[in-house]
């Protein structure tokens, strides 16, 4: 095979590929990973949907016109072939030609992106108000008609199984990285105002299915609406880097028809009484170790073990501690606050006053520690209210 | 005259202007420096 | 002192008689290196500065190729993972792809203008030495208790405050690279506007020296931007100011504003003299003048300026106003036109031409498609709307990959096998060019290709593990990037092949086609060239006539 020939062969090869990949992005039968964007279910990411369709596509056909140009060029004006070089080398006619023609081009194209982006940042008029506050690394919600708010982190069967070769393959975890504690439960076909801001660093809040991304800016509170028009869960996750778990602060929506939504809303009201209730009453020493064995096995037990011996060197074992068998205030601040530079979280925004009184009660009286101590959720309450 | 001795002259006076022309630039960095230090100090 | 001042005097005041070839290299190794201000050797020290760079760069991103190769986290801690991405992107961008044209700008501009050197010879030594130690403050970070930056390359804070002590070491590296760079743009500057040769006026310069002039002026304009808002992270960070820190009164948002008129610049400081480069090339290889020489020159200019009024393009979901993001976003599309413009006169230099296919046109070929594949999806990011799904996920890192990778990248290797005879006086190996090019672009494509799916099905950039839905596309795309790191080792024995084994020797004139007063030189040409200004002769230099 003469050396021309290869180059020819060793280019079409390359272009099919390249063609192949964006042939695979037009093809509806495609079953693995999703290769294109959502359409999502509000008319925000149907409209950019469309919008990033109409573009994709027009970039293609730029694309296969100039390579074809350039192709027929190669394999024709060769050297090798005999061809020999014109010595023309400049064209105001046709550099007036493709200075208009993409201006057109771009023209076309800003006429349906500027409806696009005025649909999306001009706001009518909400129904409810949602207010997202991002954390690192988990987010908190308000629903500030209804005062409900809760804290969603990353469900403690992804957050076992992302550890540095924890053993576990993401494959056998449901939902791995996008799954939560608690998801936003939102009504379907209401118009929602979402307040965002962030608490430390910038975050940023996204689920594709609704068509767009809100930085959450500390000091700043963002604007953003939507309207689901399909029940369904929904997930995404923070997209601005936020500091090492960036990548395991995942967002999940549970959006419900509009009367499983209101029973929903009543649930948590009630949930919410009840769990007042729990703080402010005092509780005995056995009905704390009671429920705290049973927190204690549901959320501590993955690092610090069942026995309390923990795993070393990354878990350190509970049993004999010096933060479980010493001062209580140093023990309730590890629990709310966490250890920077461990894998121990800040658990104070996590779980319930009552669920830390009961799991620290626990936890000073059992593999041996032996303290006598007993704490209340009341205590609890005021430490963490300041 | 020799071509040498007016095309080596030349050379020194283009430096003699290469000088010049650095200095312009380098104190219009320096003042884009303190403008945008200034606009953060102003703008806080 | 004294040493420097007699070099100096070697270099600047020697009266060379005509037809004076003598080498009047410094002997020893220090000598001749470290107090150098021949600009020759200065520009080899910033190519070989740059390629070490480039692998060290490289080499963390093999870090992140491999812990992505599939879900789960089993090499790094997140953490440091962070750190490899930042790193990797200062190392490629300050260490790699920029001094690696300052390379280039340092042998070439002379050459091309028929300078005898660089205006401001001592100046070049400096602005070269300082880097080594930028980047071994840098580097040693990572060695560091509270480790390397980690908050990305574009330092947002209050993340970026975060950071321990080792942050005041990266914010004085950054000053560093900047003060180096404005100094190198200075002398760029200052040399192409007082030392040309007579009768090379402004619109008779090779495209390169044109496109590296409005590269120049861009650096100065902008490095000192990055340089103030870094300072003013130090102050935040160690000295209680709260520039950024909203809980003191200070705005966040400000940084990034600040950062991006710098970082916008930043990317065509990268990707215009790639351009320079390969308007070089295509007219050599096509053995054909170069097609719409100042509609060239003219749509650079205009990048360049539409460079500073687009830089919030980057910022769509901060929450600007409606009408900030509008401006931005027809500003931005703006671009494609020059842009367009480029490759379009690029395909019309080939077209009815007498074209060969040697590794730098090859280089030069992959660079017009794939560059024009990153311009196109970049086209699809300047739609504000869409923006908000495409912002922050792989569809970008794709895209500026694209216009990186096989866009500056490949410039810069088509530049190194265009010159490299005329560097060395010896051919490389054309068949293990060719075998360079053909890995690289096939696996560059298999590395970057999949991440646009990534990014369109809502995968988030700078994550060190994601869910199960995206494996595919990872593996297949860290494949692709162990192929094409590894095809890299290839670039590095053609070089060294070249350098210290060829026996072919090189002529003056290398390509057949080549036009321009650098391929009326020897090859290698003499230490010292262009004592005394060449005369400009219509048929050896590549625009001959001033265009219109």
């Amino acid at each position: 095979m003469k050396k021309q020939n290869t180059f020819i062969v060793a280019a079409a090869v390359t272009a099919a590929v390249i063609a192949a990949f964006w042939l695979i992005l037009a093809a509806p039968g495609y079953t693995g990973n999703e290769i294109n964007m959502t359409r999502g279910v509000t008319s925000q990411s149907v409209i950019n949907y469309q919008l990033h369709m109409i573009i994709l596509w027009i970039c293609v056909i730029i694309g296969v016109i100039v390579f074809s140009a350039m192709f027929v060029s190669i394999v024709l004006h060769r050297k090798s072939k005999g061809h020999e070089a014109a010595q023309f080398t400049h064209s105001t006619k046709a550099e007036i030609v493709w200075t208009v023609i993409p201006v057109l081009i771009l023209i076309g194209m800003a006429i349906p992106a500027t409806t696009a982006l005025i649909n999306m940042e001009v706001a009518p008029e909400t129904e409810m108000t949602i207010k997202i506050t991002g954390f690192q690394w988990r987010w908190k919600y308000e629903y500030i008609e209804d005062e409900i708010q809760f804290i969603s982190s990353l469900d403690s069967n992804s957050n076992a199984a992302r550890r540095l070769a924890s053993g576990t393959d993401p494959e056998d975890v449901d939902h791995y990285l996008r799954e939560v504690d608690k998801p936003l439960v939102l009504p379907t076909e209401t118009k929602i105002k979402f307040l965002i801001t962030a608490d430390d660093v910038i975050h940023s809040w996204w689920v594709p299915a609704l068509g767009w991304k809100r930085d959450a800016v500390p000091g700043f509170i963002n604007e953003a609406w939507t309207e689901i028009m399909e029940p369904g869960v929904y997930r995404g996750q923070c997209a601005e880097l936020c500091g090492k778990d960036h990548g395991f602060m995942p967002i999940v929506l549970n959006v419900l028809p509009h009367k499983e939504y209101d029973a929903w809303v009543n649930e948590q009201k009630q949930l919410m009484a009840h769990e007042q209730a729990n703080v402010d009453r005092l509780w005995s020493r056995d009905e704390l170790m009671e429920l705290g064995e049973n927190v204690y096995a549901t959320q501590c037990a993955t690092c610090h073990q069942a026995d309390g011996l923990g795993l070393a060197p990354a878990f350190p074992a509970l049993a004999g501690s010096e933060v479980s068998k010493g001062p209580i205030g140093v023990n309730i601040d590890v629990v709310l606050h966490g250890r920077d530079g461990t894998a121990m979280q800040a658990w104070g925004n996590m779980l319930s006053e009552t669920d830390i009184a009961a799991a620290l009660t626990y936890t000073r009286n059992a593999f041996g520690n032996e303290t006598g101590d007993v704490i209340q959720p009341q205590t609890i309450a005021r430490i963490k209210n300041g | 005259m020799t071509v040498d001795m007016t095309q080596q002259d030349s050379i020194s006076n283009k430096r003699k202007r290469a000088v010049r022309t650095a200095w312009v630039l380098a104190v219009i960095a320096a003042l884009i420096f303190v403008a945008f230090i200034l606009s953060g100090v102003l703008g806080s | 002192m004294s040493i420097e001042s007699t070099h100096s005097h070697d270099n600047d005041a020697h009266p060379a008689a005509p037809g004076d070839h003598h080498d009047h290299k410094p002997t020893g190794f220090f000598n001749r290196w470290l107090f150098t201000t021949n600009h020759k050797d200065i520009g080899t020290l910033y190519l070989v500065f740059a390629l070490i760079m480039f692998f060290i760069g490289g080499g963390m991103a093999m870090v992140i190729r491999a812990e992505l190769f599939m879900p789960g986290l089993q090499l790094v801690e997140p953490d440091f993972f962070n750190q490899m991405t930042t790193m990797h992107a200062l190392v490629m961008v300050f260490g790699a792809v920029m001094p690696a044209w300052v390379g280039f700008a340092n042998w070439m501009i002379p050459l091309m203008i028929g300078a005898p050197d660089m205006a401001l010879p001592r100046m070049n030594n400096w602005s070269f030495w300082i880097l080594p130690f930028a980047f071994t403050m840098l580097l040693s970070t990572l060695f560091m208790d509270s480790g390397g930056p980690a908050a990305g390359w574009t330092l947002y804070p209050p993340l970026s405050l975060q950071g321990g002590q080792s942050f005041a070491f990266v914010v004085f590296a950054i000053h560093m690279m900047g003060i180096s760079s404005i100094m190198g743009s200075i002398n760029v500057i200052a040399t192409i506007l007082n030392m040309r040769a007579p009768g090379m006026t402004l619109l008779r310069m090779p495209l390169f020296v044109w496109t590296w002039l409005i590269t120049a002026y861009l650096l100065i304009a902008v490095m000192p931007v990055l340089a103030g808002a870094v300072t003013m992270l130090l102050t935040d960070h160690f000295f209680g100011t709260s520039f950024f820190n909203a809980a003191g009164g200070g705005d966040p948002v400000m940084f990034q504003h600040i950062f991006w008129f710098f970082g916008h610049p930043e990317v065509y400081i990268m990707i215009l003299p790639a351009f320079g480069v390969v308007s070089e090339i295509i007219p050599t290889f096509a053995r054909k003048p170069l097609f719409g020489y100042a509609a060239m020159v003219f749509a650079t200019a205009s990048i360049a300026f539409l460079s500073f009024i687009v830089w919030a393009h980057h910022m769509f979901t901060v929450g600007m106003p409606l009408m900030g993001e509008l401006f931005f976003m027809y500003a931005t599309m703006l671009i494609a036109v020059p842009t367009g413009v480029k490759v379009f006169n690029w395909v019309s230099t080939m077209w009815k031409g007498s074209m060969t296919f040697e590794t730098p046109m090859l280089f030069a070929i992959g660079f017009v498609v794939l560059f024009t594949i990153g311009g196109l999806s970049g086209l699809m990011l300047a739609i504000a709307s869409v923006d908000l799904q495409y912002h922050d996920t792989y569809f970008v890192v794709a895209h500026f990959h694209y216009v990186l990778v096989p866009g500056a990248v490949f410039a810069l290797m088509a530049g190194t096998y265009y010159w490299l005879p005329k560097w060395t006086g010896h051919m490389y190996s054309e068949t293990w060019g060719k075998i360079h090019f053909w890995v690289s672009t096939i696996s560059v494509n298999i590395l970057f290709f999949p991440q646009h799916y990534l990014g369109l099905a809502g995968m988030p950039r700078r994550i060190p593990d994601y869910s199960t839905q995206f494996a595919d596309f990872n593996m297949i795309s860290s494949i692709g990037g162990f192929i094409f790191g590894a095809s890299q080792l290839i670039f590095v024995g053609v070089i060294v092949h070249c350098v210290y084994k060829s026996r072919k020797a090189a002529q003056g004139l290398v390509w057949e086609g080549g036009k321009g007063l650098e391929w009326t030189l020897s090859s290698p040409p003499p230490y010292h060239s262009f004592n005394t200004p060449p005369l400009i002769d219509p048929t050896t230099i590549s625009h001959p006539e001033e265009a219109h």
